[in-house]
């Protein structure tokens, strides 16, 4: 099973750059080669966001597996996220 | 915060209600999260951020916050994004684990921070602007390129923003405006007119709440921008502009300086530079008058510059000066400049060194004078014939006015029959090379003058031909000047052959005349011979006449001088002279009392007397008038001009006048030559007026003839003035009787005929006679006899007479010596020997003159 995120951010921010940098380090190592990995920035695509009831950015969206989960920030609590995201093995 | 929080002991924190005080009351949005990420609990202030975005917070799944440090989130959406900085803490929450968040709007913060930093390179990019006008290196090309490079990044998003400017016709751009969504454009204005724009676009949409893409700020700056690229660009354009003047001010040659109105030098250019020799930096803010005004000059420079302030433009020729002190003339000229109030607030100089153009025009102004006065007539034509110029001496010949003749064909010259000129000068002037020659002029009277004329063609530096010019000499005097030497020389070598022939002749004569002599003594008056011989005789004499006068014009006729008294002379020959004129002409003598003595031989003044008048006689048919008179003339140099043979100084004047036939020029110029006589044939000998001419020569004077046909003529003889202490002599009576003696006379004489005949005169008047035909046996005789006089011969074939005589006197001092000669007494003055103590005897002589001069010397010796 592929684990689908989607990264909301705004801009090309320096947190949006670290959350990036987190989430891929966090997922190279706990789902390597099994994740998909979208960055929505908000400024190009502002309708997403209503969709997916964002409300905070940074959001990282576990669109898979179901059901949904969020963790929000810059991910660099690697903790919270995996917790958060329950991908712990 | 924590000073006002109350005692931790104090009662006030025991209630619950404090807490709750506190977390609704707070500024800061605080929420509880779960694990599963959804909100348990949120304060009034979170709700309150998250109006408008979740429905309802509480039971909301916002996502459990991964941080572990204070992170700045955004909340999208609602009226406009709102900045939020989180901070999140684990707690447990009912009995599991949860996440405490707070919240504080930092939007206001980001705001002020963004446009803090938006101004800042806002700020950078006007600093930049600024810098481009200040580099001088930069056009305005540069700028404008480097304007639109570098606005972007003073925009508010700076990543995505694009630049175009239109200046004029040409286009700068950094990134491409077609490709941005949106886009403002300001204008780019001078003096209200559209010069260009600024366009400046985001390629990605930044939506912002509530003044679209482009914030009031970013207009305002673009505003500013380009007023201040206007302002650059004008100033670059006005700099250029001034550097282009400045260069065009540096590359005229006169020199430039502007001043304040007080004199201060605010602009040298490179003219002044040169023409004063002080550097635009030596120079710039000291005073005009210290550093270009002499110092004597100040006060006048004072009043120009306050007419120049007061009136307006100035200009004229003022004395300057150079660095190095040297004076100059200049033209100068000083206009003041005035500001929009019409106040002067500078003064602009101008000046030109014009010395150099004084010198010339001085240099120009000599050679036209001298042109102009050179005693040559001068003619200029350019090539096409015309005339430029004439001088004076040209205008004059030609009887013309440089008006008339200038800008006129060299055609006009043409001579015509009424009007003074040159003949032939139009054939010669468009002659392509340089002729020399002959002209001849014809002045107003009608006169020919004899002119010599050079025309040349004139050609310019490429080897043109551009015109001739013509030098045309009057040498009508040097042609005179030139006859008369002509002449003068002529006189002189018939002089020389006729004296050669004279002295030959003379001997001849001499033999003849003493053997006729001898052979007459020993007849009788009866005898049939007698008469013969007596005509033998006094044709001898008449031959011996002829070649006196001869020898007299050659200048070899032997002279005794002496101090003369010319008036009393004339007086004392006046008698005879009116005897050899005849009774129908009368005798007038004039004599001046104050006249100058002379010196000569006695025995010429008759001869020009007696030849002057005779000549007077026969030049008056029927009855006339002769005036003989005397005088003084000084002669100058301005006479002497005309007249090569004469020198300056004070003459006695002896004058001839006679009112008879006269003569006509062509005749006056052959008078004086030998055997040249207008006289019928067998009246006159030819020879009068050549001994004259001999004689008055001989004596260093000159003649001066003035006659005219039917006027008459007066011969004016020229006689040196004689100063002298010893009184002046006039003529003595001459000795007839014949002197006798008895003193030895030794005879030298080389040819044998005149030996004998001396020696045969010598005993006749009753002498002791010795004769040698050789000097050397003189000695020989001389030492062996008691001798009282020697009579020698001038010219011995191995000594001379008179060196003879001065050897012989060295043995005996009392000797006498009576010289024989053929020639004058020019060849013993060669010799050194005193003239005056020596006694000639002229070949050839009769007894009676061998008998007088003996007799003279041996009286003199006593």
């Amino acid at each position: 099973m592929t684990w689908k995120f989607r990264l909301y951010i705004a801009g090309m921010t320096p947190i949006a750059n670290r959350a990036i940098t987190n989430i891929k380090r966090i997922c190279d190592q706990h789902l390597p080669d099994d994740y998909d990995l979208t960055v929505i920035d908000l400024n190009k695509q502002p309708s997403l966001a209503e969709t997916d009831q964002i409300v905070a950015i940074p959001t990282l969206l576990r669109m898979r597996p179901e059901p949904r989960r969020k963790v929000i920030g810059d991910l660099s609590d690697t903790q919270k996220v995996i917790t958060g995201l329950q991908i712990q093995s | 915060m924590t000073e006002h929080l109350p005692d931790e002991s104090s009662h006030l924190v025991q209630e619950p209600q404090f807490y709750e005080t506190l977390v609704t009351q707070s500024q800061d949005g605080i929420i509880i999260i779960d694990d599963d990420g959804v909100v348990q609990f949120a304060n009034p202030a979170a709700r309150q951020m998250f109006a408008g975005r979740a429905h309802r917070l509480v039971g909301f799944h916002l996502g459990t916050p991964a941080i572990d440090e204070p992170v700045e989130m955004v909340l999208p959406g609602g009226t406009s994004a709102l900045e939020v900085e989180m901070r999140a803490t684990e707690i447990e929450w009912a009995g599991s684990k949860a996440t405490l968040a707070t919240l504080r709007d930092i939007s206001l913060l980001k705001q002020t921070v963004s446009n803090l930093h938006k101004r800042i390179m806002e700020l950078e990019c006007l600093m930049s602007l600024g810098e481009f006008a200040a580099d001088t290196s930069l056009d305005e090309r540069a700028i404008l390129t480097r304007t639109a490079e570098l606005l972007p990044s003073a925009m508010k998003h700076r990543q995505s923003a694009v630049v175009k400017i239109a200046w004029e016709d040409s286009l700068y751009q950094a990134g491409s405006t077609a490709q941005a969504r949106f886009t403002l454009r300001v204008p780019l204005e001078s003096a209200e007119k559209n010069r260009g724009f600024i366009e400046v676009g985001y390629t990605e949409m930044h939506p912002e709440t509530d003044e679209g893409p482009f914030q009031a700020e970013e207009h305002k700056f673009l505003l500013a921008v380009a007023a201040r690229l206007v302002s650059i660009l004008e100033h670059k354009s006005v700099m250029s502009e001034l550097e282009f003047h400045s260069r065009l001010i540096n590359a005229v040659g006169e020199s430039v300086i502007a001043t304040e109105p007080d004199g201060k030098i605010v602009f040298w250019n490179q003219g002044a530079v040169s023409t004063y020799g002080w550097r635009a930096n030596e120079v710039m803010g000291r005073n005009i008058m210290d550093v270009t005004v002499p110092e004597n000059a100040r006060s006048s420079a004072g009043k120009i510059m306050q007419s120049v302030n007061q009136w307006g433009r100035w200009s004229g020729e003022f004395t300057v000066k150079r660095k190095s002190g040297e004076r100059f003339p200049a033209i100068v000229s000083n206009e003041p400049i005035y500001s929009n109030e019409g106040k002067p607030i500078a003064v602009i100089g101008v000046s030109r060194d014009v010395s150099t153009r004084q010198q010339e025009a001085r240099e120009r102004e000599t050679l036209m004078l001298a042109i102009e006065q050179v005693p040559e007539a001068i003619l200029i034509t350019n090539h096409g014939g015309i005339i430029s110029f004439a001088n004076s001496a040209f205008l004059r010949l030609t009887d013309n006015t440089l008006e008339n003749l200038a800008g006129q064909h060299y055609k006009v010259l043409e001579l015509a029959a009424d009007k003074p000129g040159f003949v032939g000068l139009c054939d010669k002037l468009d002659q392509p090379a340089l002729w020399k020659g002959s002209i001849t002029s014809v002045n107003d009277r009608g006169t020919n003058h004899d002119n010599e004329a050079i025309i040349s063609p004139v050609h310019n530096s490429r080897g043109q031909l551009i015109g001739h010019v013509a030098a045309i000499r009057d040498v009508s005097v040097e042609a005179s000047l030139t006859r008369q030497l002509h002449h003068a020389q002529k006189l002189e070598a018939v002089g020389q052959l006729a004296g050669g022939v004279a002295h030959d002749f003379n001997n001849m004569l001499g033999l003849i005349l003493g053997n006729a002599e001898i052979a007459l003594d020993q007849l009788n008056q009866d005898d049939v011979i007698f008469q013969d011989i007596r005509q033998i005789i006094e044709a001898a004499d008449r031959a011996a006449n002829i070649t006196r006068q001869l020898l007299a014009f050659a200048r070899k006729q032997n002279i005794s001088p002496r101090t003369v008294d010319l008036k009393e002379s004339v007086v004392a020959i006046s008698n005879m002279l009116a005897r050899l004129i005849g009774e129908h002409i009368s005798l007038t003598m004039r004599t001046d009392s104050a006249t100058w003595p002379v010196y000569m031989d006695p025995v010429q003044l008759d001869q020009i007397l007696a030849n002057l008048v005779i000549n007077a006689r026969d030049a008056i048919e029927g009855e006339g008038r002769i005036e003989v008179s005397t005088g003084n003339a000084s002669i100058d140099e301005a006479y002497t001009l005309g007249r090569p043979d004469v020198e300056p100084g004070d003459y006695t004047v002896l004058s001839v006048t006679d009112n008879g036939v006269g003569m006509e020029k062509s005749i006056l110029s052959n008078i004086f030559e030998p055997f040249f006589t207008t006289k019928a044939t067998g009246k006159g000998s030819g020879l009068g007026l050549s001994t004259v001419y001999g004689i008055v020569k001989q004596n260093s004077g000159f003649i001066d003839v003035e006659s005219e046909p039917g006027r008459g003529t007066t011969f004016s003889i020229f006689l040196p003035r004689y100063e002298s202490h010893t009184p002046a002599a006039t003529i003595k009576p001459r000795e007839i009787a014949l002197p006798t003696g008895d003193e030895t006379i030794l005879v030298v004489e080389d040819l044998p005929d005149l030996l004998k005949l001396a020696r045969r005169y010598l005993i006749k008047l009753g002498y002791k006679v010795l004769a040698t035909t050789l000097p050397e046996e003189a000695f020989e005789i001389v030492a062996g006899h008691d001798v009282d006089l020697l009579l020698v011969d001038v010219l011995l074939p191995q000594m001379t007479g008179p060196v003879l005589y001065q050897k012989l006197q060295q043995r005996d001092p009392t000797l006498r010596c009576v010289y024989m000669s053929g020639y004058s007494a020019d060849a013993l003055a060669q010799d050194d020997v005193s003239i005056q103590d020596i006694h000639f005897l002229e070949k050839p002589f009769t007894l009676q003159r061998l008998a007088n001069k003996v007799r003279e010397a041996l009286e003199r010796g006593r």
